[in-house]
């Protein structure tokens, strides 16, 4: 189909009056050469049918005409450079290049990549463009890039708690977990959990097989896990395995269940406030040395506190986002 | 500069020149617009000029097209100073790197292409300050037509219209004092009996609402670019 578009309806686009149809018909148009021509033609005429101001020529073109002659830039730099650096214009320069570079600063990342959180208390679970799936546990946060990811690599970066479900790719493509104290999980296809958080960083292999790298005394290490394999830190902040760990303790989270085994009371503190964001303040030592054994199922933080109050016997008094637990 | 009639160049001859040029674009514009295919046939004669002495064919061009080109740089850096530096650089890189020995298609829309290219990189180099300033030939080398490229300039320069004509009255009549009357804040406050902080002010709210008015254009054109660097090039996590 051989569209036409006339003088007026460019003349209307130029005017700002144009409708997307129109400026989707032009766009079509201006394919053809001939018609770009046109356009700038037009575009041209139209300047000067309706200019925004009237500006001297004499002058531009006196410094043109000496500029072709001798070839001194400097003539024109030089006017340039003087009006440039008008107060007012350098001021308003400055704030512009200021906010401007700040919120394109801030924009960065949100354009580079996408950021899934979940909240205190809640669980959410994800599914990524490659097949894989991530559920986060509460107060957590799972970094994907946005253009790039399964295209050449499938890297994510993760601050909380997760379980991945890595789909296998057939050119095996890695899929690696970063982590805010450098333990890197890098895989081909398997399940496992993340633990990633202030006080510690934790990973259990449900499936399959990773490879964990680990910064040590200035270099990189890695190592392999088997199946119920847990990795961590000791206290020494030296990684360790532990294997044959009992792997749903690690996964009861996903199912709103809580599995403690020898958690003492502090432990616990701990827990409420990374998932439900509570400041958890204990009478006494002795009494935050207690510990806990059992499985609990719980929806949210007052009946895991209620649970757990009433086997120990405990006082609760909560005010806003502080729990204070004593002795009965 | 010796002129085609071996006269000196004066206002009234360039003029004059101008006239009888003007009038015999027009008589080619009424062939064009019977066989529709010749359209860069209307700048034959300057053409012709350029075959005799390149620098009256630029001079031509500058007469021809300075005004319109800084009407129309004008509408998307609103500032006059900065349209006609713009517009003085693009015919000086013109005549620098001989861009007309090169030029296939007609002058004005090699000349509007270049235009348009420095006012985009002007804009995004008043965002963006690291960004590399790029050669005027890269300028004009990617003076590439692709139909979307050449919708986008009356996109962005309707949406920053936009954003002025939102501007209160008071607001929007101080920001054009000061960018298209190239008034300062002094001399503003003093017609308008304001005190020079107030104008301050408002020059600086006029560009903020413009900045935030232009938050999403930029978040698009950064997808644009930052898709195709990405896909070149591995990210690192930090």
């Amino acid at each position: 189909m051989m569209l036409v578009i006339n003088k007026s309806q460019i003349f209307e686009h130029f005017a700002g009056r144009s409708t997307s149809l129109l400026k989707r018909q032009i766009e079509i148009w201006l394919q053809t050469e001939a018609n770009q021509e046109l356009y700038f033609q037009w575009l041209i005429e139209w300047e000067n049918n309706f200019p925004v101001y009237d500006p001297q020529i004499e002058e531009p073109l006196n410094r043109f005409s000496q500029y072709m002659e001798s070839g001194f830039r400097d003539l024109q730099r030089a006017h340039l450079k003087e009006k440039r650096f008008l107060p007012s214009r350098w001021l308003a320069a400055a704030v512009m290049i200021l906010a401007i570079s700040t919120s394109a600063w801030f924009g960065k990342d949100y354009i580079q990549y996408q950021t899934f959180e979940t909240g205190y208390g809640a669980t959410k679970t994800v599914a990524l463009p490659d097949g894989s799936t991530v559920t986060l546990n509460a107060n957590s946060r799972l970094r994907v890039p946005r253009f790039a990811f399964g295209k050449r690599s499938r890297e994510v970066f993760l601050k909380g708690e997760a379980y991945f479900v890595v789909s296998h790719k057939k050119d095996n493509m890695q899929f690696r977990v970063g982590t805010p104290k450098n333990m890197d999980v890098i895989v081909l296809g398997t399940e496992f959990n993340v633990y990633a958080r202030e006080q510690d960083t934790r990973v259990m292999l449900h499936k399959g097989k990773v490879k964990i790298n680990y910064p040590f005394q200035n270099s990189v290490r890695e190592v392999m896990l088997k199946p119920g394999d847990l990795i961590g830190y000791n206290k020494k902040a030296v990684p360790e395995i532990k294997s044959n760990v009992e792997t749903d303790r690690y996964l009861a989270w996903k199912e709103h269940r809580y599995i403690f085994e020898d958690m003492t009371l502090s432990e616990f503190g701990q827990l409420l406030t990374e998932n439900y964001g509570l400041h958890v303040e204990i009478e006494n030592d002795e009494l935050a040395s207690r510990t806990l054994v059992g499985s609990f199922k719980a929806e949210n933080s007052e009946e895991l506190l209620a649970s757990v109050t009433e086997i120990l016997n405990l006082k609760v008094t909560r005010k806003g986002n502080t729990i204070l637990l004593q002795s009965n | 500069m010796p002129d085609l009639f071996g006269l000196p160049p004066s206002d009234d001859h360039n003029i004059s020149f101008l006239g009888v040029l003007k009038s015999e674009s027009e008589n080619f514009e009424a062939v064009d617009r019977k066989s529709e295919n010749s359209i860069v046939d209307s700048e034959i004669f300057i053409r012709k000029a350029f075959e005799t002495d390149v620098a009256l064919g630029c001079k031509l061009l500058f007469q021809i097209y300075y005004k319109a080109l800084c009407n129309h740089a004008v509408r998307i850096v609103y500032s006059r100073e900065v349209s006609e530096d713009i517009v003085a650089d693009v015919f000086c890189s013109f005549w620098d790197h001989k861009a007309y020995e090169q030029i296939n298609r007609s002058y004005r829309a090699y000349l509007v292409t270049a235009t348009r290219n420095r006012c985009f990189n002007y804009l995004k180099r008043s965002r963006y300050k690291d960004l590399p300033i790029e050669s005027a030939q890269d300028q004009e080398a990617s003076a590439s037509n692709l139909p979307e490229r050449i919708m986008q300039y009356a996109d962005l320069s309707r949406r920053i219209e936009t954003l002025v004509s939102s501007l209160p009255p008071q607001c929007q009549k101080i920001f054009i004092m000061n960018r298209f009357e190239g008034k300062m804040a002094k001399e503003i406050a003093l017609d308008l009996n304001l005190s020079t902080r107030t104008i301050e002010v408002q020059i600086a709210k006029a560009l903020a609402v413009i900045k935030l008015g232009l938050k999403d254009y930029w978040l698009e054109l950064l997808i644009l670019v930052q898709s195709t660097f990405l896909s070149g090039h591995s990210w690192i996590l930090t």
